[in-house]
């Protein structure tokens, strides 16, 4: 069940479409039909986050009484408050160890892998290549309470070390599945001249065909770091231990229990925060994260 | 040239396949043989209990698990609403934003700011399932966002969504459209974008008004994405585990109105102990996952042919 949209490596093309068309009547009810409805669902998406925004800014009794309004005065000791006592402060350095590690990790490898299963013929290649496809396919809560029982076995619950296996594990068919794409596009009489200069398989692979994957690799990079930064489900089966919580997990504790210790705008602050990381890689990244994205997560 | 392959695969395989096996295929590979067994998880050993765990599911002595078969019920219904809803509602604009916009010379292009909703629209789709789940939970609190703003309207009396059983899992249902709308709206423009142009041209040759270059060129041609948008959003509409465990009341209330499989499942790893239980359950999501995505596929290909 592999549900390629777009040939791994090659960038889905984002450019507006266009095509001649004689000036039809209507087209400017059209255009105001049109901007209603985008304006419309603009302010749908973009009304929710402003608001989450203010309320990270305002008193408790702000978010309670007319919700709608903006904060009169801005809270920021709101921000230390989720920072600190709310430990999302160690919340943040845990998901920043785990996504680091498991990301540099899962692309070392990824590449290693893909670039084997790209140029090199080998028995039991084409099995590896379909392990790969169906790993992505199946649904992860068939394998979710058996994996603990694995990281449990090899004494890695609660571990930084687990949970970077884990996400590298789970981060590495789509990684190799995209990049071997990559791979096999790039021209053969390249590594067949290294191999002529005399550069073994390591310096071909490590000076040469690496280097040469660059677009692939950043683009897979900053698809597996959104990924593993939003993780969930990995972290609320295997990591029992709040000191080792991630954000994600971290948020969901918080707001589980933002209602006994009545902080609301506490909790608030601690969604922006846990949020802050991804949007503003978003905004710098945006043309990249969405091709990556929509040729990505639709495997 | 190729000397030392196979040295050369072996080191540079050895170490992701081996951790590939230990913790992707084998506990998959486990799934089905623990499913059948009384496995707790915090005892060394466990036994083999044949087709218990699946008797007990299916209230063959006793009354059935109404927790899970609630949770079933209620991804059918996620299932038949939330992927028909995200994928109109995102065809609808990424046809207006690739189609609608003014013809200058003579060229259909997207509307103006096409650019600043692309990226607008997409935010929800970065932000993780959990803080999204925490931003609605309070939008839809008694005193939250959304009833501040019909409080507005004179003589208003908003529901407290998440509390009432009639309207909580229509908050799930809003949230996950919300979340996939941009998503796939940029997935559908990466597609019309890559329509041949000539298609559209010799269409408006013809005189074709945009309405029919949409039903009978766009639309047709889209129905590769279209399809994998509807088996993609068909297993998120089975699992949906992440928005329920956090946004609504109990989990999965109130009175399991809300709850889903995979919340089953958490529960019973999590607060039973009962993992081979949860396997099970488990087992039986990876089978309706796979009739769905094979109904998908048979279906879609059918219309495929008549076309």
């Amino acid at each position: 069940m592999t549900l390629a949209a777009a040939p791994p490596g090659e960038q889905l093309k984002l450019s507006q479409e266009t095509a001649p068309i004689k000036v039809g009547r209507g087209e400017r009810g059209l255009t105001v039909f049109t901007h209603v409805f985008l304006i419309g669902w603009a302010l749908i998406v973009a009304i929710p986050l402003i608001w989450v925004l203010f309320s990270s800014l305002k008193t408790d009794n702000e978010i309670f009484v007319d919700s709608w309004k903006p904060p009169a005065a801005l809270q920021f000791d709101n921000y230390a408050r989720a920072w600190n006592a709310s430990h999302i402060s160690q919340y943040f350095f845990n998901s920043l160890i785990v996504v680091t590690a498991s990301v540099v990790i899962v692309m070392v490898l990824g590449a290693m892998v893909a670039y084997c299963l790209a140029r090199y013929e080998f028995p039991g290649r084409t099995i590896l290549r379909y392990a790969f496809i169906g790993a992505m396919a199946v649904p992860l809560f068939l394998a979710i309470v058996p994996l603990f029982g694995v990281v449990k076995g090899f004494g890695l619950l609660n571990t930084y070390h687990g949970l970077i296996a884990v996400y590298v594990a789970y981060a590495m068919p789509f990684t190799v599945f995209f990049l071997t794409g990559f791979f096999s596009t790039l021209p053969k009489e390249i590594s067949e001249a290294a191999f002529v200069d005399g550069a073994g398989h390591y310096r071909t692979f490590f000076s040469v065909m690496l280097p040469m994957a660059r677009p692939g690799m950043i683009s897979i990079g900053i698809f597996n770091a959104l990924g593993l930064w939003n993780q969930y489900l990995i972290p609320v089966f295997l990591v029992t231990d709040e000191s080792k919580f991630v954000v994600p997990q971290g948020l969901a504790i918080l707001a589980a229990t933002a209602g006994y210790r009545s902080d609301f705008s506490g909790l608030f602050a601690g969604l922006m925060i846990g949020m802050a990381p991804v949007l503003v890689l978003y905004l710098i990244f945006q043309k990249q994260i969405q091709s990556g994205m929509t040729a990505g997560a639709l495997k | 040239m190729r000397q030392g392959k196979y040295r050369f695969l072996t080191v540079f395989m050895a170490l992701p396949m081996a951790i590939f096996v230990i913790f992707v295929v084998s506990p998959y590979a486990q799934a089905f043989y623990l499913a059948l067994t009384d496995w707790t998880g915090y005892t060394p050993t466990y036994n083999f209990i044949g087709l218990q765990n699946f008797a007990y599911l299916f209230g063959i002595e006793g009354p059935p698990d109404r927790f899970f078969w609630m949770g079933l019920r209620n991804n059918l219904i996620l299932l038949l609403i939330v992927p028909a809803a995200t994928i109109a509602i995102a065809l609808f604009f990424a046809a207006m934003l690739n189609l609608s916009g003014s013809t200058k010379g003579g060229q259909i292009r997207g509307v103006r700011g096409s650019s600043f909703y692309r990226i607008l629209f997409f935010v929800p789709q970065v932000i993780s399932v959990a803080a999204l789940g925490i931003m609605f939970q309070q939008v839809f609190q008694p005193s939250g966002l959304l009833n501040s703003m019909l409080r507005l309207f004179p003589g208003a009396d908003p529901p407290s969504w998440l509390a009432d059983p009639r309207t909580a899992l229509l908050t799930v249902i809003v949230t996950l459209v919300w979340t996939n709308v941009g998503f796939y709206m940029v997935y559908f423009s990466a597609a019309m974008a890559n329509i041949p142009r000539e298609l559209l041209e010799a269409a408006a040759i013809d005189k074709a008004s945009r309405w029919q270059s949409f039903r009978l060129i766009t639309f047709p041609l889209l129905r590769p994405s279209l399809q994998v948008a509807f088996i993609y959003l068909g297993i998120m509409a089975l699992d949906a585990f992440a928005i329920v465990q956090i946004m609504t009341i109990g989990p999965g209330g109130p009175n399991e109105s809300t709850t889903v499989m995979a919340l089953s499942i958490y529960k019973n790893f999590k607060e039973q102990g009962q993992f081979g239980y949860a396997t099970a359950q488990g087992v039986i999501l990876f089978f309706i996952t796979i009739v769905l995505a094979a109904f998908t596929l048979r279906a879609t290909k059918r219309e495929e042919v008549e076309m």
